[in-house]
């Protein structure tokens, strides 16, 4: 057998074995068509730009002034104005240096993608999980980070400091990076998201209610102008870069007033590139314009040049005595450096050369508890391998949703909870939902979802929101997978005492529908319905006309052959010009209950909103 | 490497390279998102000043790593329907690229009884056409561990395919050697 290929046959000639496989092998599978490929790979290639947010492209920064109470530090930054400049290098932060996360992307492919964390010294390099852009909480016990799809968005999700209870807390629909980073306190995380249309916009969510969620609007764009790396200060302060793409590009360093909702610019900060990042005295912001470092107050006074260097972002050291760069340099190559706060002795952070987008993790002196190991970053015992060691066990992205409803109709709110048990790398989650009655006049009940389980659950199974029924009964909608072109929902309702009732609503397109026709469903040209259910163009002015269509008969494509019809709910908006469709349809896998055959009249009481 | 050298990757490489990963990850969404991300950041790390000695070993070798992870052969999974419905009606994964139902069906039984990394080496060998060098350059192993599982997985697949002869038996034991080394 030769040495260099040991496929051949023993004597070296022949593999009939190896044949028989590769013929086997060939038959079986058709090589891929590379029809519309290249595109494909220059959209990813675009969409990795934007995510490592690599190149000259500047984003102009919003500053958003508000506390986790709602409170306005707005003014109090304004006021420092004329005070002398602290020493932004203080050692009396009450933080002491703790671990550096940072990101693998564009690394070698032998080290996995994902989140890392190393010492300041370079060493304990470990994996924490999947996802980027990490940002500790103040306290250092947790980090927010983003999962990026390409549709309909990115994803926030919170972990522990060691990676572990990753869990969703925010979909912000955007096509640029979230940038999650926290309110003073630790509830709230702020994040960028957007809409097609409505551009821009930065919300709050708190992390304490996990979920598919979209948060609380601070601020919205509506001149096309696209937000970046919202920073918070420690006094809660909000600050984002802009940009304006029109007539004429511009950005620059702006603060939000979370009274107002107005972006407020900060004086001489047009051009900025990077950044901003406050400083632990929550009134100096830093930030990188043309190659150069600087700090300035929050109020646009004391201009100062710290370094000439290009930097992709900045962040001071949660002690104050460092600001820690990741610097651009020929050819797109990138480091983390660390200099003085004063802007002198420049020098690389001994983190591996692929590492991006770094986040210090603040550590309280003697303050708040954190894990253990997060407390123990120096000096290590041990050292272990500088070189990563990429975990071979995946972060754990059990996602969970939840919402909060009237179900039983005893006036008191009830919280129906849908979430994945265990999320196996290789494998499908396995789901479950239970049901908790506030009023306590049933007890909690619980059930598998088999049906979140399936060859069309694509999408993780979530409850996205309650539909007051006509009979004045609300049931919980449940999205359980998509197919070619719907969105598939269940509809429960959960009195405890009776099996719970399944309904299955596949909103189809929206074509001009009039109420007693009979509908008709295409294979393609179908639309994106997820939006109806978003309540976009909704609720409809005057309740809209209801109308029932008895019997459809009509069969889904293929692709959503899953599910057979057996009622449509049309809701006519008068003043939209275009009828809005809900098929509801029933489970073939789940036989015993038709809806309106038992229910006669039964449907969705107005437009559903959440 | 610019968009010649892209296009050309596209024409000759991808299709194989996508139908092989198909055969290791059972999804052709998964292995045709793998495949583009995998020569994307080729491209990216091109236009870095960073040079890759072999595209096609390169993007095979990040492809496999991309398309292991079972939570991005779901995302991918969901993109790609994303994209096909708006272009046609033929969303659906199910049974794309494959050739015959009973040849899927006996592969993919046969696949699946081996182990990933068993996986990846029979298709790399025997549809790819790598080399065993090449192979342990993939998948970040020795040569010698390379032609091991080379050796098993051809072994377990021929049995599995109802087709074990004594030259398995042979390379079998000769991979026993290889391993007692």
């Amino acid at each position: 057998m030769p040495a260099d290929d040991g496929v051949t046959g023993p004597d070296g000639s022949s593999d009939p074995a190896g044949d028989a496989i590769r013929a086997r092998l060939t038959r079986a599978v058709v090589p891929a068509d590379p029809a519309g490929a290249y595109e494909r790979v220059v959209e990813k290639k675009v969409a990795r730009r934007v995510r490592r947010r690599v190149g000259t492209v500047v984003l102009a920064v919003t500053v958003v002034a508000g506390t986790a109470t709602g409170s306005y530090a707005l003014i109090g930054a304004f006021r420092s104005a004329r005070t002398p400049l602290p020493p932004a290098a203080s050692s009396s932060t009450g933080f002491t240096n703790g671990l550096i996360a940072f990101v693998n992307d564009g690394g070698p492919p032998a080290v996995g993608d994902g989140i890392y964390v190393a010492r300041p010294d370079g060493t304990g390099v470990h994996r924490l999980g999947t996802g980027s852009d990490p940002s500790w909480s103040a306290d250092g016990s947790k980090i927010a980070f983003r999962v990026f799809l390409q549709a309909p968005g990115t994803y926030v999700y919170v972990m522990n400091a060691d990676g572990s209870g990753s869990r969703l807390v925010a979909e912000s629909v955007t096509d640029a990076a979230p940038d999650p980073a926290w309110l003073p306190g630790g509830s709230d995380i702020v994040y960028v998201g957007s809409k097609a249309v409505a551009g821009d916009r930065i919300l709050s969510v708190p992390v304490s209610l996990p979920g598919v969620r979209e948060g609380r609007v601070l601020a919205a764009t509506s001149n096309g102008c696209s937000l970046g790396h919202p920073a918070v200060s420690r006094t809660g302060t909000i600050a984002v870069r802009v940009l304006c793409p029109a007539p004429v590009q511009t950005t620059d360093i702006e603060l939000l007033d979370q009274g107002t909702r107005r972006l407020v610019p900060v004086p001489s900060t047009t051009g900025a590139g990077a950044g901003p990042a406050w400083a632990p005295d929550g009134r100096t912001l830093l930030f990188g314009r043309g190659g150069a470092v600087y700090s300035i107050r929050s109020d646009g006074t004391d201009l100062r040049h710290l370094a000439s260097v290009s930097a992709q972002s900045l962040s001071y050291s949660p002690d104050g005595t460092k600001i820690m760069v990741e610097t651009a340099g020929a050819a797109e190559a990138h480091r983390v450096e660390v200099m003085d706060a004063e802007g002198r002795n420049l020098r690389p952070l001994p983190l591996p050369s692929w590492a991006s987008s770094p986040s210090w993790q603040p550590v309280p002196i003697g303050g708040v508890p954190t894990p253990s190991h997060v407390h123990s970053p120096s000096p290590p015992s041990p050292a272990p391998s500088p070189s990563p060691s990429p975990s071979p066990s995946p972060t754990d992205l059990c996602p969970t949703t939840l919402v909060d409803a009237d179900f039983d109709g005893d006036g008191t709110r009830d919280t129906a909870t849908v979430e994945a048990v265990d999320c196996p790398a290789d494998g499908v989650p396995h789901w479950t939902m239970y049901v908790v009655f506030g009023g306590g006049h049933h007890p909690p009940i619980s059930w598998d979802l088999p049906e979140c389980e399936g060859d069309y659950a694509v999408l993780d199974c979530a409850a996205v929101g309650s539909i007051p029924m006509n009979d004045g009964t609300t049931s919980l909608a449940l999205r359980i997978g998509e197919g070619a072109s719907t969105v598939a929902y269940e509809m429960l309702n959960m009195p405890p005492d009776v099996t719970p009732q399944e309904y299955l609503v596949t909103p189809p397109g929206s074509p001009e529908f009039p109420p007693g026709h009979v509908a008709v469903f295409y294979d393609e040209g179908s639309v994106t319905h997820e939006d109806f259910f978003r309540c976009q163009g909704g609720p409809y002015p005057g309740g809209g006309d209801q109308a029932t269509i008895v019997e459809t008969n009509a069969t889904l494509n293929k692709y959503q052959g899953m599910y057979t019809l057996v009622q449509t709910v049309l809701a006519h908006g008068p003043n939209s010009g275009q009828a809005e469709l809900i098929v509801v349809s029933r489970d073939t896998r789940k036989v015993g209950f038709d809806a309106f055959s038992r229910n006669p009249g039964k449907y969705v009481q107005g437009a559903p909103c959440w | 490497m610019d968009e010649y050298e892209v296009r050309r990757f596209l024409a000759t490489e991808y299709p194989r390279l996508v139908a092989g990963l198909t055969l290791v990850s059972g999804s052709r969404a998964a292995a045709e998102d793998a495949v583009q991300e995998a020569l994307a950041r080729a491209w990216e790390r091109s236009e870095r000043g960073l040079r890759i000695e072999s595209l096609p070993a390169w993007v095979a070798t990040v492809s496999m790593n991309l398309a292991r992870s079972g939570l991005r052969r779901r995302l991918a999974a969901r993109r790609a329907r994303a994209r096909l419905s708006v272009r046609g009606p033929d969303p659906h994964d199910e049974g794309r690229g494959w050739v015959s139902a009973d040849d899927r069906v006996d592969i993919e039984h046969a696949l699946s009884r081996l182990s990933r990394r068993q996986r990846e080496a029979v298709v790399l060998r025997y549809y790819l056409g790598f080399s065993v060098l090449e192979i342990a350059d993939v998948m970040g192993v020795s040569e010698g561990t390379a032609k091991t599982t080379l050796f098993r997985a051809r072994a377990a697949l021929s049995r599995a395919l109802g087709s074990a002869t004594d030259q398995e038996r042979d390379g079998s034991e000769e991979a026993n050697d290889h391993a007692g080394r």
